[in-house]
């Protein structure tokens, strides 16, 4: 067994993104502590006004949380899709509710199934090699870092400001 | 504290209303009457002469073109002396609901969509948003509807013709 196989490997779970820019596959990774559950389709409430990437919110636990679609919130500029999604995964966002002061969660749409994937620590801190970002995740606001492993992207990102509705104002009506 | 609702089915979405705000319930029929328009709107006439603003809220909701539902009715809602006509599907029907259940919108949503939408109930796998109708004053222009000509069935005050 080599180095790397003996090392404790870290679970992790990887979101295909859509990037209209981007030169290869791209994934958003999430720890296996940032993933509360995935889930199957479920009925998701649409709320009026609200930016296309929030497909709205779905009860959770007793809890209210809102959907997005990393897809377009990354793809600001594109049309917004509509055809489906295969899973909801629950996450935790690091964020705090300043009303309620619990832990945000938030769900986040993935058109075809999680990837998972088992990391050494030392795969982890050797083989992603940081890349420049396309603009599109740039300019998405929740970036945290974009790196290239293999024939694959691999994107961090926060969804702080998303949860807590900080950086994004009203949406003007479909014409 | 409970309290007196109407529940109206929008573009799939279950809304509550405030049923002291409910003027009466119109139902959408091209042949019997045409809409009127001034400055860009669209407003429905109303049997004493007056007119109600129509209000497409299935326009402004995510993936309003794969989920856009048939409107047969409008509900004719009155907000500060103004009447607004909402596009929905069905009757509709009164319910009694407790205000102390009602939770916040996630703080994701902010602007128009925390204005009109100030709370949410859960009712097993149904949530139910409670509207703000005083919000729909402030509502942008665009979401006048483009729909037929209407007519309103019935225009009394409650709404004594949705009772289930």
């Amino acid at each position: 067994m080599t180095d790397e196989g003996r090392q404790a490997e870290t679970r992790t779970y990887l979101l295909p993104l859509v990037l209209d820019d981007a030169g290869g596959n791209v994934f958003c990774l999430l720890s296996q502590n940032q993933v509360v559950e995935i889930l199957g389709q479920r009925p998701i409430q649409r709320i009026p006004f609200s930016p296309p990437f929030l497909k709205g919110v779905i009860n959770y636990s007793d809890q209210l949380l809102p959907v997005i679609n990393l897809d377009e919130l990354c793809n600001q500029r594109a049309v917004p899709r509509n055809d489906g999604y295969r899973q909801l995964i629950v996450v935790r966002t690091g964020a705090i509710d300043p009303t309620s002061g619990k832990p945000l969660k938030a769900v986040l749409i993935s058109r075809t199934r999680v990837h998972m994937a088992k990391f050494s620590s030392q795969v982890l801190a050797t083989s992603f090699i940081e890349q420049e970002a396309p603009a599109s995740l740039k300019m998405s606001g929740v970036l945290r870092g974009f790196f290239h492993r293999q024939a694959n992207y691999i994107a961090l990102i926060d969804l702080q400001q998303v949860v807590l509705g900080s950086t994004f104002g009203d949406v003007a009506p479909a014409n | 504290m409970m309290k007196d609702y109407f529940l109206a089915l929008i573009g799939g979405q279950l809304f509550a209303l405030d049923k002291g705000c409910v003027a009466g319930i119109g139902i959408h029929n091209e042949s019997r009457g045409k809409l009127l328009e001034e400055n860009g709107k669209k407003f429905l006439p109303l049997p004493d002469g007056n007119q109600a603003i129509l209000c497409d809220l299935q326009q402004v909701m995510p993936g309003s073109d794969s989920h856009r539902s048939k409107q047969s009715h409008y509900l004719i809602i009155t907000v500060q002396g103004r009447f607004v006509a909402l596009g929905m599907s069905g009757k509709g029907r009164l319910f009694m609901a407790d205000e102390g259940e009602l939770r916040p919108l996630p703080p994701a949503f902010t602007g128009i969509a925390r204005e009109l939408v100030f709370g949410v109930w859960v009712n097993c796998n149904d949530l139910i948003l409670v509207m703000n109708a005083s919000a729909l004053l402030k509502l942008p222009d665009g979401i006048t509807t483009e729909t037929g000509a209407d007519s309103v069935k019935a225009l009394k005050r409650g709404v004594e013709e949705t009772r289930p």
